[in-house]
């Protein structure tokens, strides 16, 4: 899944080690999900949202679309 | 550009500092290791079972020679220049040490293992008391660390364990469907133990790359 993480750690002038310690997960794991090579959990995902004031969907980019009825 | 310039060569400094301990750790298990193996190379009990010793005691050094590493880049926090990765080297020291101490408490079981027995170098209670010792403890250090993983890691581990759990099935199936039938010998009972820990170890290895856990920081 497409994100802007990065865009948006960037623009918190936020390196990758400290978007890490406020989400209170390793490094490693925010350059996984910038790096688009892990999708985090729901908790995560909100918890993103949370620090940038943001939705969801406006950090993590699906194409999916529901059927027309 | 004098930024990025003093930048890549801090970034070397740490990476010769990481160097030097790594090597600093290892060194002087290599040259143990490489005595035993001339010493033990005069007696021929110790090379009855032929490719199961030198199995087990590969995967044995490869086991503690990766946990002396993992407790060089602890140790090495302290001379670090760049101040984000030093503080992430000593954030994860726990999780490092506790990793470290598993591995080589696993490797060291593994090349026990392979000298003991009986009519071998160490005897079988000896070797029978230590190695349940060993693999206890490694036991218990992966059950602390994992509690301190994060999510990433704590998915990756999760992977590590189907990786190693589908080598095993495929490796070690084939090979005793093999021996069932009679067309090779079966694996020893040192081959089914080196296998679980080499898979094990290397599903640990190929589930943290595929998840980045060994890419450097970005941005």
């Amino acid at each position: 899944m497409v994100n802007r993480l990065k865009q948006y750690r960037e623009g918190k002038g936020w390196s990758q080690g400290e978007l890490a310690r406020r989400l209170g997960v390793s490094r490693q794991t925010i350059n996984a999900v910038e790096t688009d090579k892990y999708d985090p959990s729901l908790p995560l995902a909100l918890r993103m949202s949370k620090l940038f004031g943001v939705p969801v969907p406006e950090i993590f980019i699906d194409d999916w679309k529901p059927e027309a009825e | 550009m004098g930024k990025m310039a003093a930048r890549t060569g801090t970034t070397s400094r740490d990476d010769w500092v990481r160097f030097a301990f790594t090597l600093g750790m290892n060194l002087p298990f290599w040259a143990l290791m490489l005595w035993a193996t001339i010493a033990i190379g005069r007696t021929d009990a110790v090379w009855a079972d032929g490719t199961a010793v030198v199995f087990a005691v590969v995967v044995g050094v490869l086991h503690v020679s990766f946990g002396l590493t993992a407790a060089a880049q602890r140790a090495s926090a302290r001379f670090i220049r760049v101040a984000e990765e030093a503080e992430e080297l000593r954030h994860e020291g726990r999780g490092l040490l506790l990793g470290a101490g598993a591995l080589v408490a696993a490797g060291s079981s593994m090349i026990l293992l392979a000298v003991a027995g009986p009519d071998r170098l160490v005897p079988p209670v000896v070797g029978l008391t230590v190695a349940v010792l060993l693999t206890v403890a490694a036991m218990i250090l992966v059950t602390v660390r994992r509690r301190g993983l994060d999510e990433l890691r704590r998915i990756a581990e999760r992977d590590s364990g189907y990786l190693a759990f589908q080598w095993f099935s495929l490796i070690g199936g084939s090979w005793a469907i093999l021996a069932h039938l009679g067309f090779v010998a079966a694996p020893t009972q040192l081959h089914w133990l080196s296998m679980i820990w080499a898979f094990s170890f290397a599903g640990g290895i190929i589930a943290a790359a595929r998840k980045g856990a060994f890419d450097p920081p970005g941005g």
